[in-house]
């Protein structure tokens, strides 16, 4: 009888270290879970800010003088005139392509936008178009070194058969924007 | 006597091995969520005038401004987004920054108003979802010309 009651004490101090490791063991289940349960991650954000693009027009496009018949001129960025068709030449002292200047970002490129369709000259006769605009940068993009640059831009004049004689005017814009 | 004491033995044993049993079920059963950077929160080009100005990116990924700032080309504009992994079907809830500096060696700007899509809470489903932020860009009068680059912690919880 003595024998089993001590038996049995054992036993029931057993159950503290029992109850014991069973706490201890749950705990570190529960930090884990708390691990696992929620997750940061760090991202990057960004902006670049530029200075505002802007284009002035410094020389004015002119065919220069030119001998009615139909057919074209075509004015090259190089201030080179040739002709087509019927029309022949004149004077050449006035010719010049169109010219501007780009000021922006040093170092930034950017893209030029040509008129896309005929524009209108008039004057003391029947209207005549321009078209076939073209720039001196290939592929119609540019480099701001030092944040300016140079826009060189041609086109082609179309001359009908009986053009009264005279001066014909008209406009175009040209566009540019950071690439 | 001896029957008696063999079971008072046998009780605590087993309440132990029942313990032992209990330790990996719950464990297994839960995958961790995780989150992981897919992209950067890009605002772009901007120019700065001599009025402030807020440009914003939606978790969509589109960009407007307010004020007096202009935007310049698109290029580099994207929402920032996030993988997400985790238990299948479980939802999730997001906590977004306040705010965030993006600085340069020119100067520092604030951005604020954040927002994701999904926008508090998010379903793992099939155990992934995508989540995109968006935020405001505070651009000061005549703000520096400069790239600025700061960053920004999302975290996200099982619910």
């Amino acid at each position: 009888m003595l024998r089993r009651k001590s038996l049995e004490d054992i036993m029931r101090k057993l159950w503290i270290p029992a109850a014991l490791a069973l706490v201890a063991s749950l705990l570190p289940l529960s930090a884990a879970n708390a691990q696992f349960s929620s997750d940061t991650d760090t991202a990057s954000a960004s902006v670049t800010i530029v200075s505002a693009i802007s284009i002035t027009k410094t020389v004015d496009m002119n065919f220069g003088d030119v001998v009615e018949g139909a057919g074209t001129v075509i004015l090259a960025t190089d201030n080179g005139r040739t002709a087509t068709g019927n029309t022949t030449l004149g004077n050449s002292t006035a010719a010049a392509a169109a010219s501007f200047s780009v000021t922006g970002d040093s170092g930034a490129t950017y893209a030029i936008t040509l008129p896309g369709s005929a524009i209108t000259l008039t004057g003391t006769g029947t209207d005549m178009t321009v078209d076939t605009f073209v720039s001196d940068h290939p592929g119609d993009t540019g480099t701001l070194t030092g944040g300016t640059d140079t826009i060189l831009v041609g086109a082609t004049l179309n001359v009908g058969a009986t053009q009264t004689t005279g001066a014909y005017t008209g406009s175009f814009d040209l566009t540019v924007a950071y690439n | 006597m001896n029957r008696r004491a063999l079971t008072l033995v046998a009780v605590p044993f087993a309440m132990m091995s029942f313990a032992a049993v209990l330790l990996t079920p719950p464990a297994a059963a839960l995958l961790p969520i995780t989150i992981t950077t897919l992209t950067g929160l890009g605002f772009g080009q901007v120019i700065a005038t001599s009025t402030p100005g807020i440009v914003t990116v939606t978790p969509a990924g589109t960009r407007s401004v307010s004020g007096g700032a202009v935007l310049g080309n698109g290029l580099g504009v994207t929402a920032g987004t996030f993988l997400i992994t985790g238990d299948l079907n479980n939802t999730y809830s997001i906590t977004l920054p306040s705010s965030a500096t993006l600085s340069s060696g020119a100067g520092t700007m604030t951005a604020d108003n954040f927002t994701s899509s999904p926008s508090d809470s998010g379903n793992l489903g099939l155990g992934t979802q995508v989540l995109a932020v968006g935020a405001d860009l505070h651009v000061g009068a005549s703000q520096s010309t400069a790239s600025y680059s700061g960053t920004y912690a999302v975290t996200v919880a099982y619910n």
